[in-house]
């Protein structure tokens, strides 16, 4: 019945020397660092192609169910806007002098915020949606990450569409730094996987976590200049200025107005910050995330 | 297929050119903890631990060996060692929560062993869910391309193999169509040929035989036997045909523990005498045992133990208040795999059969016997002629065990009496 096994068979897979061999041991992976940094590239680098398939997955899929579609894109920041611009321009609320018309500023402000925010929760929500597939198969764990902040990327980058329209209206018309504006649009990004990566390991056990995060998120974002200007004095102006996220949105905002660029080497300073914070939660997140996993319920 | 001599023994194939280790579990533990508060804490706990011990480790896991188990927690895989080559199939069976899955999922990569070391050579392909990953809105062929991906094909390798991918699964109509509409069965056909078209060297497959209709399983069976020549397989199932077909030695799983056996068939009946065991007759699909009047009692008697081709002698000792005319009884048997394997009745014999008042002694015999080795249940009813209304009713009511001197081939569980087998030149 098994005459398969008896015939010669001509595979290159024969040479035994030349598989790679893969080990499985409880120990941490820190224990080989070398090792350790060589396997995290190569799953960045395994990841790239599951990622993009992954992204298109989730871009088509996200609104398959839905009657508008892509347009639900764009109503969270216009709703915000309108909120403030009214909240504003009856008195209910009085924000100081903003410096360009104020329903562009809020705008401006409203979706950097929400690219930071949203970069920050994605590393949470991405896994968890794909519990399923992370509990049965095996592929890079970074994978759905990923294909999270590319997906964050564009959506958000999509919604600065928005920002045509506001600008037209205010009769505003955009400085030429505006083409720095993607990378202040990206550092907000950055800064939010950052932080993102680093609660993922404990958000992905406990769901307190993604619970807090959404109210903190709230008070978070009175604590940055996001619908007002920043605040030069009182408690206001000192928890402006303790927050790294001030500088980052107030850079990426002089972008596009053309100026003031106070806060230049403050976000500068904060997005290098951002970036080794982003390494040590990688690494955190490669070591710690396969074991978060197996928790997770199977 | 007849066989019914003792070197009709399958042996495990000589390896030679093969003998290249793919699979190397040594001393293989992992804990699991019932309490799903407690498991989260400890998965904190140990991901602390592994993020500052660092280069400490390997001295702390030595100690970790020892290390008596937290509360809550219990061994699902302990200390399991094996080894398997190229063209070899292992059969991994056991009752459920054995820790089959667990292992394959170690072996897998999805989750880390506790204790032991895990070493898998070349690409590992894995059916451990059937249609995991499948995302319900996406259609067939976009899924393909997110699940090649995630098992490690790469794009233009995707695109070879499509279509063969697609003509395996036999969905070629609902390839187009989104996953939800697919019925469970095509979901597994899909997620079958995914995990094959990798050309793995380990393919480890979960229960994936179970699900399908007899035709894909025998598809299946095929693809397994030449994947078989150029991988090691483990291969998951409750289905002992399947097991007995496929693998050339079995694990049998209890309780984390694993044993080995290199002739399959003896795994096979460690498994099934394991699990008469378990199952008490009052259990959930146990003894049944149902007498209605006019009969009073029913009292069946066989011998515990009989050989091959021997005779089966059944007695019924049967108490009645009144008359019933035209009795059928009707005797049947059944392996551990639930199989009927041998039915006998009254309702084609000539004449009637009449209970009357008072006791009497129905008796038969079934001779030769031709069963093998196991240990046989079986089921006795007596019903009026035409009616569906029985008045003795005993289901799985006791068992007798067959000695044979040989295993079965496989499960197959009669044989067809070779005794006047010859094979002689016609003139």
């Amino acid at each position: 019945m098994f005459e398969a096994t008896d015939k010669p068979v001509v595979d290159h897979r024969q040479t035994a020397s030349t598989l790679p061999v893969t080990v499985y041991t409880p120990d941490s992976p820190l224990t080989d660092p070398k090792r350790l940094i060589r396997e995290m590239v190569k799953e960045l680098r395994d990841s790239r192609e599951l990622a993009l398939a992954l992204f298109r997955r989730d871009i088509k899929a996200q609104f398959r169910q839905s009657i508008l579609g892509y347009a639900w894109l764009f109503f969270p920041p216009i709703a915000t806007t309108i909120v403030w611009f009214f909240l504003n321009s009856s008195g209910v609320v009085k924000v100081a002098e903003t410096g360009i018309p104020y329903p562009a500023f809020v705008m401006i402000g409203t979706l950097l915020w929400q690219a930071f925010l949203d970069s920050m929760l994605k590393p949470i929500n991405a896994l968890n949606m794909a519990k399923s597939m992370l509990v049965k198969l095996k592929f890079p764990r970074i994978a759905p990450v990923i294909a999270g902040i590319v997906e964050i990327s564009l959506t958000s980058a999509v919604r600065l569409v928005l920002l045509v329209p506001v600008f037209l209206f205010a009769g505003l018309a955009p400085s030429w730094t505006i083409v720095f504006f993607p990378i202040g649009y990206l550092a907000m990004v950055l800064l939010g996987t950052a932080l993102g990566s680093l609660i993922t390991p404990v958000g992905l056990l406990y769901t307190d976590v993604g619970r807090a995060i959404q109210i903190l998120g709230q008070f978070a974002m009175y604590a940055t200049p996001v619908v007002y200007p920043i605040a030069t004095a009182g408690l206001l102006g000192w928890i402006n200025r303790l927050n790294p996220v001030t500088y980052v949105l107030e850079t990426g905002r002089a972008t596009l107005v053309g100026g003031p660029f106070d806060s230049l080497p403050m976000a500068l300073a904060v997005t290098a910050g951002a970036f080794l914070l982003l390494l040590l939660g990688w690494m955190i997140f490669h070591i710690t995330v396969p074991r978060v996993i197996e928790r997770m319920g199977m | 297929m007849t066989n019914d001599t003792p070197s009709a023994k399958r042996e495990t194939p000589s390896h030679g050119l093969d003998d290249e280790v793919l699979v190397r579990v040594d001393r293989v533990s992992k804990i699991f903890c019932r309490d799903f508060k407690k498991s989260l804490f400890y998965g904190l706990t140990d991901s602390a631990r592994d993020l500052v011990s660092g280069s400490k480790q390997n001295e702390r896991n030595t100690a970790n060996r020892e290390r008596p188990l937290r509360a809550g927690e219990f061994c699902a895989v302990n200390d399991v060692s094996f080894e398997l080559r190229r063209g070899e199939c292992l059969g991994l069976i056991g009752r459920n929560g054995a820790g089959k899955t667990t292992l394959l999922k170690m072996l897998n990569g999805l989750i880390k062993p506790d204790k032991g070391r895990i070493e898998m050579h070349g690409r590992v392909g894995a059916l451990i869910a059937l249609g995991a990953g499948f995302n319900p809105l996406l259609t067939g062929r976009e899924n393909i391309y997110v699940n090649a991906s995630v098992l490690g094909l790469t794009k233009a390798e995707i695109e070879d193999k499509i279509d063969e991918i697609i003509d395996f699964a036999e969905i070629d109509d609902f390839i187009d169509a989104p996953v939800q509409s697919y019925s469970s069965g095509m979901q597994v056909r899909l997620g079958f040929a995914v995990a094959t078209a990798l050309d793995p060297d380990v393919l480890l497959l979960d229960e994936v035989l179970a699900v399908g209709d007899a035709a894909f399983r025998h598809k299946c069976y095929h693809r397994i036997n030449k994947l078989l020549s150029q991988s090691a397989v483990i291969l998951v199932s409750h289905s002992m045909d399947y097991i007995a077909q496929i693998c050339q030695a079995t694990a049998v799983m209890k309780q984390g523990k694993m044993r080995l056996f290199h002739d399959v068939n003896e795994g096979i009946s460690t498994y099934n005498y394991e699990n008469i065991d378990a199952s008490t007759p009052e259990s959930d699909g146990g003894k049944v045992v149902a007498i209605y009047p006019p009969i009073q009692e029913a009292t069946v008697r066989l011998p515990e133990s009989i050989r091959y081709r021997q005779s089966l002698d059944v007695k019924i000792e049967i108490t009645s208040t009144e008359t019933v005319h035209d009795v059928i009884f009707s005797f049947s048997v059944f392996n551990q795999g639930e199989q009927n394997v041998m039915m006998w009745n009254t309702s084609r014999r000539p004449g009637t059969l009449d209970l009357h008042p008072g006791n009497q002694l129905l008796s038969f015999k079934i001779d030769p016997l031709l069963l093998h080795d196991g240990i046989y249940r079986w089921n006795f009813s007596a019903s009026r002629r035409g009616s569906i209304d029985h008045c003795i009713w005993m289901l799985r009511a006791g068992s007798f065990q067959v000695e044979s001197g040989f295993r079965p081939l496989g499960n197959i569980p009669y044989i067809a009496d070779s005794s006047s087998l010859e094979l002689r030149p016609i003139r």
